[in-house]
């Protein structure tokens, strides 16, 4: 009989359905012997497609349907360049000139092939943008009646069904932020509404939509200028909260947009999303070039400016604080009873998630690796970490680090991979694998 | 070429009763960021291109030979026979510089990102890279120059200098760190501090068993000795009279700063606990790099858009 119980925890299947950006459970997975933790171009490959167009949105799934996104520019796009580098005198800043057209596509799962793509726009881009970035950067949500698509560039919010048919669209407004590096934060879909932080340079906001109509249901105001970070709802054992990461500050709201409390102490150009494990929901930023980059682990049930006075390393509210632990584009994971961190540069740190106390310090992945931007997943007591080079690195779970081996695609790759019923989804700059074990 | 013309002289009086003058004996117009001196020959670092000029008549000074890399310079250094270049993406390049008309690749290496600085210890080279540190090179041959290892630093990497014994690196926005090639393969710096103001970039001196690393950045030279490595220790920040000092070159126990609108800047560092100016001259564009040598001293002036000029004081 135990054994029986044993044999049908060790096969509950992978998580059926990937609805947003690191899926429900913030990129763990639950474990499934059906996994594959080797590949390459050629092995453990379901299939592989070409992706017309650029984008660094990370696919999303529902039953049979990936949904991702991308722009098609009329002429050729500036290459971006990995890893972190000081990109001269305009910062990096690109405009485009030409037409580009702002597409969602639907992959099927089963066999690779682009089942509709919807042209949502085309027009030439109103805002610039890093040239590392992409006008697709946002990843898509959906509840499995429709898929909600957010493009910062153009300012457009829309949902269309399954099968490809646009059921509303509303015009949110397009600005440049301070440093003109484009936009990357993904809606959140947080019962019936649909949740937008739009921070710019002119009028940063953040609104909810009503999901079946498009129609605003609120907006607020924010004293903000750039952030490229996802808003996250946390539904904790007190309530539900909307908490967004930001530059000035990190700031929660109830579901009708009033703010609840607020944190100050983030670098410059938050990206990292917040994620909820343990009871506690933790909060990093990390600009190397400032210090401190802080990762906050807070409790529930906070009001009010909850910002840690000088010298203090935790209050009421913040369980625990480290102050140089801050990551610049990955968010971090929680994998049993640890915290990961991947550092850009190709580091991995593990910490206590309940107290923050390291476990191991800085591990350098690989003296090749050009940097990290996906954010790592885990399943199967393995954590795995994808490298710009379209290398995924396989590191042993626990409080140990070792490092296991490492997949490569060769191809680059900023964006975070969904997994779903035994396969991996991996996007790269061009291609969209489905990386499952081969059977035959 | 601007003949022997007389930039008016500013001349300071010091604790020790020192006084430099310089003055401009020669021009020349060529595309310029850094400089350094060999003999008669100045080396000049910019865009793509180191340029060597011929110095042999301070006041003609000739262009004799280049060498133009895929990517922009951002700093070099002349050691032996060899002018040891970090050429953002392109890596480390190494150039046999023996026939200054004909600097010759001798050897390359691809660091991880942009390399920005880099120093010698014996045929060791750390190189001061934006993505992954400083990652040191053995160059022992140079026909197969070796990845030994990368050290952490805390920022931004953004220049390297070295004693005889160690390496030195700065980072953005704080660190100074103390990096022994005996311990490769080890990420970790065996001293570093995370209190430097905006260190831009570094040079080292050794002064009577004492190790003296000088820093510029955030409108001042900061002055540590590092003669234990594991504890810099932070002797004093001097501010320059322009308030944004660019870059520094050491002869001996003084300091040629090339201090922006304030021109060259000398100052004595004898008692690095305690820097005195002791001369300097107002040059005609902001003054961006300095070097000393052969009894010349070499500025670079210019906005910094391509029209910058190489100024040849005496």
């Amino acid at each position: 009989m135990c054994l029986a119980i044993v044999a049908l925890a060790a096969v509950v299947p992978s998580a059926q359905n990937w609805p947003r950006f690191r899926g429900n459970d913030n990129g763990k997975i639950a474990d499934d012997p059906a996994l594959p933790e080797t590949w390459s171009e050629t092995e453990n490959v379901r299939w592989k497609t070409d992706i017309p167009g650029v984008g660094w949105s990370s696919p999303v799934v529902w039953g049979d349907h990936i949904f991702l996104t991308a722009t098609i520019g009329a002429g050729a796009e500036p290459q971006p360049i990995k890893g972190l580098y000081d990109p001269g005198d305009e910062n990096g800043r690109t405009r485009a000139a030409g037409e580009h057209r702002w597409m969602i596509y639907d992959v099927d799962f089963q066999t690779g092939k682009i089942r509709w793509e919807h042209e949502l726009a085309r027009g030439v881009p109103k805002v610039q943008r890093h040239i590392k970035n992409s006008f697709a950067s946002e990843t898509v949500v959906t509840d499995g009646e429709r898929v909600y698509a957010y493009f910062g560039s153009l300012g457009l919010l829309a949902a269309l069904d399954l099968n490809g048919r646009r059921v509303w669209m509303q015009e949110l407004g397009a600005y440049d932020g301070r440093q003109a590096f484009g936009t990357a934060a993904s809606p959140a879909l947080q019962g019936d509404r649909i949740i937008v932080v739009h921070d710019n340079a002119t009028e940063s906001f953040m609104a909810a939509y009503d999901k079946r109509t498009g129609k605003e249901i609120w907006r607020v105001k924010r004293d903000e200028v750039e952030n490229w970070a996802t808003p996250y709802i946390w539904e904790n054992d007190l309530r539900t909260e909307i908490v967004t990461s930001g530059l000035r500050k990190v700031r929660s709201y109830d579901l009708n947009g009033k703010e609840l409390w607020e944190l100050s102490g983030m670098t410059v150009n938050v990206t990292p999303t917040p994620f909820a494990s343990h009871g506690l929901i933790f909060i990093n930023s990390g600009y190397p070039g400032q210090s401190p980059r802080p990762v906050y682990a807070i409790k529930p049930g906070a009001s009010g400016d909850i910002s840690l006075k000088p010298d203090q390393t935790s209050n009421e509210f913040v369980a625990w604080y480290q102050p140089l632990l801050g990551t610049y584009n990955t968010s971090s994971l929680v994998y049993g009873d640890l915290y990961y961190t991947l550092l850009d540069r190709g580091f991995l740190l593990c910490h206590d998630v309940k107290t923050g106390k390291q476990i191991y310090g800085r591990q350098r992945i690989s003296p090749e690796a050009a940097g990290f931007t996906a954010s790592p997943w885990a399943y199967n007591g393995k954590i795995f970490l994808l490298s710009e080079d379209g290398d995924t690195f396989v590191v042993a779970a626990g409080p140990e680090y070792k490092l296991l081996g490492k997949n490569s695609l060769n191809e680059m790759a900023l964006a975070t991979p969904a997994v779903v019923r035994g396969s991996v989804i991996i996007r790269t700059q061009s291609k969209l694998y489905r990386i499952a074990k081969n059977t035959k | 070429m601007v003949g022997a013309v007389c930039l008016a002289i500013a001349v300071a009086g010091s604790a020790f009763g020192q006084t430099v003058a310089l003055k401009q004996v020669g021009s020349f117009h060529v595309a310029a960021d850094t400089v350094e001196i060999r003999g008669n020959y100045a080396f000049v670092a910019g865009g793509h291109t180191l340029t060597v000029l011929d110095l042999s008549d301070p006041s003609s000074p000739k262009k004799a030979g280049e060498y133009a890399f895929p990517e922009q310079i951002w700093s070099f250094r002349l050691v032996g026979q060899y002018a040891y270049v970090a050429a953002n993406f392109y890596g480390l390049g190494v150039l046999d510089i023996s026939n200054p008309a004909a600097p010759k690749l001798r050897a390359s290496f691809k660091t991880p990102g942009q390399a920005k600085g880099v120093a010698l210890v014996g045929t060791t080279a750390f190189v001061a890279d934006h993505m992954s540190g400083v990652d040191v090179i053995d160059l022992a041959s140079l026909d197969k120059p070796t990845l030994r290892g990368s050290f952490f630093v805390d920022g931004y990497a953004r220049d390297v200098a070295a004693s005889s014994r160690f390496a030195f690196a700065v980072d953005a926005p704080t660190g100074l760190y103390v990096l022994d090639p005996a311990r490769p393969g080890t990420d970790e710096a065996v001293g570093q501090v995370q209190s430097a103001a905006a260190p831009q970039m570094i040079e080292v001196m050794e002064q009577g068993g004492r190790v003296i690393a000088c820093l510029v950045g955030g409108g001042a030279l900061q002055l540590y000795d590092v003669t234990d490595p594991a504890k810099p220790v932070h002797l004093t920040s001097f501010k320059t009279p322009s308030g944004r000092p660019a870059r520094i070159a050491l002869d001996g126990a003084r300091g040629y700063v090339a201090d922006g609108r304030e021109g060259i800047q000398i100052v004595d560092l004898s008692n690095p606990s305690s820097p005195a100016l002791v001369g300097g001259v107002k040059t005609s564009l902001p003054a961006r790099d300095v070097a000393v040598g052969g009894g010349l001293v070499v500025a670079v002036v210019g906005m910094g858009e391509g029209k910058e000029e190489v100024v040849v004081l005496r």
